[in-house]
Order: structure tokens, then sequence, then C-alpha cells
């Protein structure tokens, strides 16, 4: 890799182009291997493509540029507890309809910071949802007979199955 | 409730990823979630989903108190890291039905399990029940009645050998310990084990566990404070020295501080006013002469009244104050040494314990690990 290359460019799965800095593409194990590959040499026209749509990369671009100088320097306390809030708010955006995306992202993209925020998001938002909604959303089906649902009554009583 | 409006084609998720959502999910709604699916009510009886769950309950700490409600009725209260009340509704099973009469007393707590000494009438001795409130799980601790004149007991988790032991410490009528007992809740009976380090040593009420060890506190023939410590695994007895303290009558508790043996003293100054103290145990093993060190890590100013000592919860020492008809609860910031009052609707004892929420299950708890 040339030292000179300071962004490097991706395709996400809709074929857009994005560019990345270098010192953010780091914080994910994958963009780090392909950064140490021969394909952002200057004299190398490919760009690689990341499976991610266009709308969740922003999201996750985003994420990455605003944690890549404390994760490449370290910080002060006032640091991380200005990240903290920044992350609540990154989240607070209309990232419900793409929550579920950026969790795949930050798993394919092997992003530990991202993926735990994601997860406590959607746990957080899980928590006082009721048991159809959740099947919706996770696209489950009732699997238990009658029967079954009587027993889980009776050990567990108030427990609903809607 | 939050409304959440998610696409209507919300992707299809990993069992990997759902998996590490729920177990971020606070116990109450996975109680619920159960009736989902098959597959997610099994999910929450994997031994490796129970350890998750516990990881992520342990950065989300509740407190637990037991007290007296109207007609006498004694009830588990626990407070959420969100400063929530909410009580324990079901009593152990064998006491559910007449819940007027029984008393308990909280042992101790460890990974979502309480070990409480238990008075089902007047008229018979106590027993002993290890019981996640969550699960209601429960195993009534066989041959539990105490002889002797007094018995300490103990309750705490080793995760070298990943069980869940009581101690018993039984003493004589001199107040000397006298025997000692050990219950294993893999093996489910009770061992006697030696305590030749401990035969002068009179054990006091003060107890916590932490890191595999149950500590109480104790007193010498020559009238020196002590704490002693039992290893778990092991199944031995050390003695540990007692902080250097200052003041008039220091009222202690043992309590844990970044997993460490901690210890909080309230020291009264003059009449009526008191600070607070917290010491910790920095352990050197490889040192022979100064194995255990107290530290200072906090003192507080010095305040009007005289507090009580709670416990250390998350990064604060809760305390209470004594006769105060108002019922507040204090919590010191040990960093930042601010204080903040939490009025409270019920008025409470002193005696919180830490307490995290789990599914850890005490039938085949041979699988369990703490992560």
């Amino acid at each position: 890799m040339s030292s000179s290359v300071e962004a490097i460019t991706v395709l996400s799965s809709d074929g857009d182009e994005f560019k990345i800095t270098v010192s953010a593409a780091k914080l994910s194990k994958p963009l780090n291997w392909m950064l140490e590959d021969v394909c952002f040499s200057d004299d190398c026209d490919e760009v690689p493509t990341i499976e991610v749509n266009s709308k969740t990369l922003v999201k996750v671009i985003e994420y990455c540029e605003k944690h890549a100088p404390r994760a490449n320097s370290g910080a002060s306390d006032s640091d991380a507890e200005e990240l903290k809030k920044w992350d609540i708010e990154f989240m607070k955006m209309d990232v419900k309809d793409i929550l579920f995306h950026i969790l795949m992202a930050a798993n394919y993209l092997h992003m530990e910071g991202l993926y735990d925020l994601a997860c406590q998001t959607a746990a957080d938002l899980m928590k006082g949802m009721t048991v159809s909604q959740i099947r919706k959303i996770f696209h489950i089906k009732n699997d238990f007979s009658s029967e079954e649902q009587e027993q889980l009554r009776r050990q567990h009583p108030g427990c609903s199955f809607d | 409730m939050k409304k959440i409006e998610i696409n209507r084609a919300a992707p299809y998720l990993h069992d990997e990823i759902i998996i590490c959502i729920l177990s971020r999910l606070p116990l109450k709604s996975l109680m619920r979630f159960q009736c989902v699916c098959k597959h997610w009510k099994n999910l929450f009886k994997n031994p490796s989903f129970i350890a998750d769950h516990l990881h992520h309950s342990h950065q989300n700490p509740s407190l637990i108190i037991s007290r007296l409600f109207v007609r006498n009725i004694q009830r588990l209260l626990v407070i959420d890291c969100e400063m929530q009340f909410r009580f324990i509704q079901k009593a152990p099973p064998p006491f559910d039905s007449s819940p007027r009469y029984w008393r308990f007393h909280i042992i101790g707590t460890s990974n979502g399990l309480l070990c409480l000494k238990i008075w089902k009438s007047y008229r018979f001795p106590p027993s002993l029940l290890v019981w996640n409130p969550v699960t209601r799980d429960l195993r009534e601790v066989p041959e539990s009645r105490t002889n002797g004149y007094g018995c300490n007991f103990g309750f705490g988790f080793s995760p070298m050998v990943n069980d869940y032991k009581i101690v018993a410490i039984n003493s004589g009528n001199d107040g000397r310990v006298c025997g000692v007992r050990v219950y294993s809740i893999s093996r489910n009976s009770w061992k006697e084990i030696e305590f030749g380090n401990l035969k002068d040593v009179t054990c006091l009420g003060l107890k916590v566990s932490v890191n595999g060890a149950i500590f109480i506190d104790g007193l010498t023939l020559e009238k020196v404070k002590v704490i002693v410590s039992f290893d778990i695994a092991m199944e031995v007895f050390t003695l540990i020295p007692w902080p250097p303290l200052s003041g008039i009558n220091p009222s202690s508790s043992l309590t844990v501080y970044e997993d460490k043996l901690a210890l909080l003293n309230v020291s009264e100054i003059g009449r009526r006013c008191s600070n607070v103290n917290l010491w910790v145990m920095e352990e050197d093993i490889s040192s022979l002469v100064k194995r255990w060190n107290w530290i200072k890590k906090f003192t507080s100013g010095i305040y009007p009244w005289k507090f009580v000592l709670g416990t250390i919860w998350r990064n604060e020492i809760v305390l209470s104050r004594k006769r105060q008809y108002v019922d507040n609860l204090y919590l010191f910031n040990v960093s930042t040494n601010e204080l903040k009052t939490f009025a409270l609707r019920h008025r409470t004892p002193p005696n919180f314990l830490n307490y995290v929420e789990s599914l850890v299950p005490i039938v085949n708890i041979h699988n369990i690990e703490e992560s």
C-alpha cells in the first residue's frame, strides 16, 4: 500500500462509490486487510465492493470517521464522554428502519464498537414490545401447540402469546 | 411501551446477531419472550446464552432489599440501575401459600441466586434455601439445621470449580469457632472441614463474597479485628488484617469495589457529624511480608448527620441516615465525590445487597460459567 494514500474508494452493494479515510477504514478488520492488499496501490484502478447497501454504508462510514481519531490515538475521559453522547444521537437518527442493516454490516465488517452499540439499541427498542411485535420483526412463527401454550401459561401465569 | 416502526421488509438477521441482542435484554422481557417460539424458549436455557446474559447483567447491577410491609408481610424489593423499584412478587414455592408467617434473612447473593435463611413458622428452626427469584428455581438445602450456640453462614461462587457453596461456621458458648461445614450446590451435600487457624476466632456478622472467596469479619482472642477469608474452591481459611481505622466507634461494612474486597466505614465526628471512607484490599501474592495492603480510596467530606452504611453499587457508595423519617437514599460517587439524594417511596432498612438478575439454574449448575 502506498503511504501517500489518505482515503480509499469503495463500492456499495448498490454500486455507489464512497470515500473512506484510511484511519477510519482501520476500524474494520476486513477493510484493514483490504488496505494491506495491493488493490490500493496507486497503479491499481480496481475499486473493492463492500456487501452493504448505500444507505447503510453512509451511516457506517459516518460512525468510522467519528470514532477513528479516538481509536487511533486513545482519548481523554471528556472525549469518551462526548463520544458516548454522539453515539446516542447517532442511533437516534432515522436509524430505526436501517438498524438491522447496520447490525448486519457491523457484524460483516467486524466492527466491535458499532456492533455492541447497535445490539444495545435493538435490545432497548425490543424490551417493551409484545410477543406478536417481536415475531413480526424477526419473521418468526408461533410454533407452540395449544397444549404447550396451556402448559406455559400454567408455569408462568400472565404470560402472553400475542 | 415504545412504539417502533421497522421497515415492513425488515431483513432476516442471523441467529448469531439475534442471540447477541437477546443477551442484552432485561430478564423481565426475556421471560415474556419465552412465548415467541420454541427455539427461543430453549435458547434461554442454553448455558452459553445464560453466561452471556449474566455478563451483560453484571454491567447493569441492581440492589435488593428485604423488608416488612403492612400486616407484617416480608417482601423483597429490587432497585434496578434506572432507579426503578420492583417487588419480587412470588415467594419461594413452599412459602408462597402463607406469606404472612414466613420470615427470611438474605445470607448472600451471587450471579442472581439468593441464599436465604427462612423460618417457616416461629416454632421451627430456620432452614436454608438457594433461590433464583426470576426463574423461580429453588433448592431447599438438606440438613441445614444448625447446632451450637450460633452459626454464621456465607454464600458465594467459585469460577474455578464452577460451584456455589454455603459455609456454616458454628460457634461454641464462648463465641469461638467450634466446627465448620460446607455445602456444595453441585454435590448437594454437606461436609465437615478443617478449621485449625480459626480456633481462636469469633466470627461476627459482616460478610461479602467476591473472586471465589467469602469474607466474614471476626475477632481474635486478643480482641483484634480480622477478616476471615474462605476460599470456596480449596475450602481453606486465611486470616486477613483489618484496615487501620481511626475515629470513635467506626461502623463498618464489607463490600466489593472493582472486583476487590472493600470496606466502608463511617467515622463519627463530634456528636452529630460523620464522614464515609472506602478502603480497598490490594493483594500482593508475591510478597510474603506484606501480602495484604489496605488502600484508602475515598474519603467524603464531613456531613452534619450520621450515615448508615449500605454497599457499593456501580461507582457509588449507597447510604441511608440514622433516625431519619424522610426516606432518602444517599449515593456518593467515588470518582467525583458528588452526593446525590434519592427520595424513596418506601421506608427502607439499610441492608442493601448487590444483586444481578440472571437465568442461572440451580438444578444443572455444573454447566454454567461466569464470563
